[in-house]
């Protein structure tokens, strides 16, 4: 199960997997595994060591330093995430993703562009440091959503490519 | 002494120069970017200026814009932090001819300094020990091959006019060195605006040691060093000092030799000499001509505010110190906290800070651009605070640190914290063996899988809220209108902490 969980305002991509009687948690990037034991008004949850006591109360969590506001944002069964896993057919149109929020300093692509798997769509530079953004998978370009110069957020469609047969991931 | 002082910089660097005006009477002058009108910088200050859009070019690079600050807030003097403008001697020498003081080197010491051919060159002429390598521009590909096949591979292509890291680039093997010839002059020319290198041979499992000098027209004091081996990019990201590495001869040594290698070329201020030690041996890397990001170290062990030296050394007030007078105590570390994913291959992570609590206790220093609600723009370099501990040795300065990371809390960005607790936990950094490549050699953060305690929580909610069955029933809860009030909550949280009242009896509100 996927879904973007917002936490006292702070939002992450979680990915939640049943695992050998309890789950693992991957938070972009970020892998945590983790039991849960469901009592009558609260769920413990252990991860490695530490075990946390937590009670969900409309959309709040209580745990042990305090209340916290949760917000289910999105939510789905099926991955979204085409860079990450989920191979599309072909004939497919995927949508690419900014990996960071920061400045697009190069478009290395137009509408119409053959492009392999691999190849630089969108140069991102944040913090002095550039970011390249591959295509998913061989395919045309369908559309180009960002000009260079403009800041873009984390996870912002930059491009769109249709795919002329499944990228191997 | 000066009584308005330009603070021509950003972030922590902005607010701890201003906070050493401050206690010297000095009022600061601040200067701000678009992207920075609600920065913390500002509130540091006694006036802030802003001088242009977000682009550093537009802003914080701009001689023409800083300089117009400079004269509108009538300033007799100008602190650049570092980098920016710090090691620029086009900026130092237009300050001179506005009739400011700029706080650092002399222009020409400076520009001799940032020439990293002419700084080896006057290192040797002086009996510094330099790494084998060459003394001049490599023309073309078949000379640098020549050359590294007379010293031998692995060698190092260094930009002359680099810094920072940027330009560098280790070649292995004959079958590389064309192309990363090519690359390292392109990546040269777009940084520095130059495209010269030279080469030198490229030292193993060296550790970085430098030296900090502070030189007034009379004196100069050496300091005890500070060592940086652990980096990523060629960029630091733990320094300490004294050095694990380093004895008390050995330590004489480097002291004197930066010291004699600044006065030869006239230096004044505060400097920096970096060495690569080697095999028990050390040889002259390059000299900083600024203040530098690890400095707050230094002041731990010895209690020198190095920031009011340079002011009274830019003042003609001369240093306080002598090299006699000089003691030091204890062990110091920083870590610097970078707005950067380590498990996602250190990704920038600019955004709002939406929660924030630093660490304290006895020899905790926080040295910090950002509170809570403020906005890490994309814009500038990623650092956003220095975490720094004082402790009576090594051992208990890497048992200090260790806590002071576990409550050091950032939200709303990702940080490097995880890094430094995965790195303060490992043999052979808590054993003092240090290099330049250990972060990558022992894949520290390859091997991270937890962004810790923080994000641990979240991982607890999303767990519970799949275990509850409340995730399938989709997305999203009815917002703001709170189902439990403050105080249930409140009495719930103490039954869950195993407290007996349902609201403590002591609790005001």
């Amino acid at each position: 199960m996927r879904f973007r969980l917002d936490v006292d305002g702070e939002q992450r991509n979680i990915e939640v997997e049943p695992f050998a009687g309890g789950f693992v948690i991957r938070i972009e990037g970020a892998s945590y595994r983790a039991r849960t034991r469901l009592a009558k008004d609260s769920v413990d949850v252990r991860i490695g060591a530490k075990t946390l006591r937590l009670q969900l109360e409309g959309n709040e969590a209580i745990l042990d330093d305090g209340v916290h506001h949760v917000r289910l944002v999105e939510l789905s069964t099926e991955g979204t995430d085409v860079l990450e896993s989920h191979p599309a057919g072909p004939g497919a149109v995927v949508d690419v993703r900014s990996s960071m929020p920061g400045r697009v300093v190069r478009v290395a692509v137009a509408p119409g562009s053959l492009v392999e798997r691999g190849e630089t769509l969108v140069v991102l530079e944040a913090m002095k440091m550039q970011n390249e953004i591959p295509a998913p998978g061989d395919g045309v370009v369908r559309q180009v959503a960002v000009r260079e110069g403009e800041t873009v957020t984390a996870d912002r469609v930059v491009a769109s490519i249709e795919l002329r047969r499944p990228s191997a991931s | 002494m000066f009584r308005r002082l330009l603070i021509a910089n950003r972030g922590e660097i902005a607010i701890r120069v201003a906070r050493t005006a401050r206690e010297m009477g000095i009022r600061s002058i601040g200067v701000y970017s678009e992207a920075d009108r609600s920065a913390l910088h500002r509130n540091a200050m006694d006036e802030t200026l802003m001088i242009g859009s977000a682009l550093p070019a537009d802003s914080y690079l701009n001689i023409e814009r800083i300089l117009e600050a400079a004269r509108v807030a009538r300033v007799e003097a100008i602190h650049p932090g570092y980098g920016f403008l710090s090691e620029n001697p086009t900026f130092a020498t237009r300050c001179g001819e506005a009739g400011l003081v700029f706080v650092g080197p002399p222009p020409d010491a400076m520009a001799l300094s940032g020439d990293k051919i002419a700084a080896r060159k006057s290192m040797a002429g002086q009996g510094v020990p330099v790494t084998r390598g060459v003394d001049r521009p490599l023309r073309s590909v078949d000379e640098a091959s020549t050359i590294a096949s007379e010293i031998g591979y692995p060698v190092l292509f260094k930009a002359t006019a680099g810094g920072g890291g940027i330009g560098m680039s280790r070649v292995d093997r004959p079958a590389e060195l064309a192309s990363a010839f090519e690359l390292a002059r392109g990546v040269a020319l777009a940084n520095f605006g130059n495209p010269d290198l030279f080469l030198e041979k490229y030292l193993r499992r060296a550790r970085h040691v430098e030296v900090q000098v502070l030189l007034d027209s009379r004196d100069a004091v050496g300091f005890v060093e500070r060592e940086c081996s652990v980096q990523r990019r060629h960029q630091k990201l733990v320094e300490e000092t004294p050095s694990p590495a380093v004895t008390r001869s050995l330590r004489s040594r480097l002291i004197d030799t930066a010291v004699r290698g600044l006065r030869a070329i006239g230096y004044r201020n505060a400097g920096t000499v970096e060495f690569l030690l080697h095999d028990g041996r050390f040889t002259f890397n390059e000299v900083n001509a600024r203040l530098q990001v690890e400095h707050p170290i230094t002041e731990m062990v010895t209690g020198v505010d190095l920031v009011r030296q340079q002011i009274r050394i830019a003042a003609g007030d001369g240093l306080e110190i002598s090299q006699a007078e000089l003691t030091r105590h204890g062990h110091a570390i920083e870590c610097r906290v970078n707005a950067e994913d380590p498990i996602r291959n250190f990704l920038p992570s600019p955004g709002r800070i939406v929660g924030y609590r630093e660490p304290t206790g006895p020899g905790v220093r926080v040295d910090s651009g950002v509170a809570a609600g403020s906005l890490v723009p994309p814009y500038y370099d990623p650092l956003v605070a220095k975490l720094v501990v004082h402790a009576p040795n090594r051992r208990q300065a890497i048992e200090r640190m260790r806590r002071s990371i576990d409550a050091f809390e950032v939200r709303g960005v990702q940080t490097n914290l995880p890094f430094h607790r995965a790195l303060f936990r490992q043999s052979e950094f808590v054993k003092g063996n240090l290099w330049t490549t250990m972060v990558v050699d022992l894949r520290i953060a390859g091997r991270l899988r937890s962004r810790g305690p923080w994000e641990e929580r979240f991982a607890a909610i999303a767990a519970a809220l799949v275990a509850s069955g409340r995730a399938a029933r989709g997305p999203t809860f009815p917002l703001a209108r709170p189902s439990v009030t403050r105080w249930s909550s409140v009495g719930r949280r103490e039954r869950l902490a195993g407290g007996g009242h349902a609201v403590s009896p002591r609790r005001r509100w």
